[in-house]
């Protein structure tokens, strides 16, 4: 009987170390792991900074200028078709030979410039319609 | 001690701006979508960004202002870049998006899953602003 237990306990023992090995080889590619890690955050290309030389004050004053979200909203959803209208009525080549032609030159740029900001395309379609003396549509 | 106070403050300050910002877009956006004015509601929040569009300012994790269609017709691609580009065109929000730690421009058309994306460092003209 005891000759049969002795290969059990030999075979029991072998286990053990099997698993103490497959253990450390976990633990090793684990830290292999870690390793090649901390290895690519030190040698990846750090992404461009730029504004280092930007005042401290002058950015608090940036964060805190109020905005006119409104006008933001109104240039998403208005502006464009402002935009056609106003350059469509005031282009300078309507005005060729005219003494409007100069100041429809200026309104034109101004519009061209402007062709995203609603309030200011407002308040060019008041110039144009006071300086062009055309009426435009909303 | 004061300085680190005053820091700590500086931080919830902040915090305070960018959580007011995206009210304010939200507010505007749906009362414009009420009134008919707009054919798609619009809503802004906060996401992670992208990394490779950091800068000094940005904050971690949040470095993403991203507008979506929330109801309404969906946004086609011409839409979705004019809105981005109202947004980049506007030189003081844009300012204001990167000193407050925004580094992303996102507009995504409904469901979120398709997009554009903007670099704010490539469009803010920080330096002629500040000198």
């Amino acid at each position: 009987m005891s000759l049969f237990s002795e290969p059990d306990t030999f075979e029991v023992i072998n286990d053990t170390v099997a698993s103490e090995g497959s253990l450390w080889k976990y633990v090793s590619i684990v830290q292999f792991g870690v390793i090649a890690y901390l290895a690519y955050k030190v040698y990846r290309k750090k992404p461009e900074i730029k504004f280092k030389n930007v005042n401290r004050e002058t950015v608090k004053e940036a964060a805190s200028k109020e905005l006119d979200m409104e006008n933001v909203i109104n240039s998403i959803n208005k502006a464009k078709p402002l935009f056609k209208e106003l350059s469509k009525k005031c282009h300078p080549d309507k005005f060729a030979n005219s003494d409007k032609h100069e100041s429809a030159l200026k309104i034109y740029q101004k519009i061209t410039t402007n062709k995203r900001n609603y309030s200011k395309l407002l308040d060019l379609k008041v110039l144009a319609e006071e300086e062009l003396d055309i009426k435009i549509s909303d | 001690m004061w300085h680190k106070i005053m820091v700590i403050a500086d931080w919830f300050g902040e915090m305070r701006e960018r959580y007011n910002l995206i009210r304010q877009f939200n507010q505007s956006a749906k009362q414009t979508f009420i009134k008919g004015e707009a054919p798609t509601l619009l809503e802004a929040k906060i996401t992670k960004g992208d990394s490779a569009f950091r800068h000094e300012f940005s904050k971690f994790r949040g470095g993403g202002f991203r507008i979506k269609a929330l109801s309404g017709s969906a946004l086609k691609n011409s839409e979705m870049m004019e809105i981005g580009k109202i947004i980049i065109d506007n030189e003081e929000l844009t300012r204001k998006l990167i000193a407050l730690g925004w580094d992303t421009l996102e507009v995504h058309a409904e469901g979120g899953k398709k997009g554009l994306k903007w670099a704010l460092k490539k469009h803010a003209k920080f330096g002629g602003y500040l000198n």
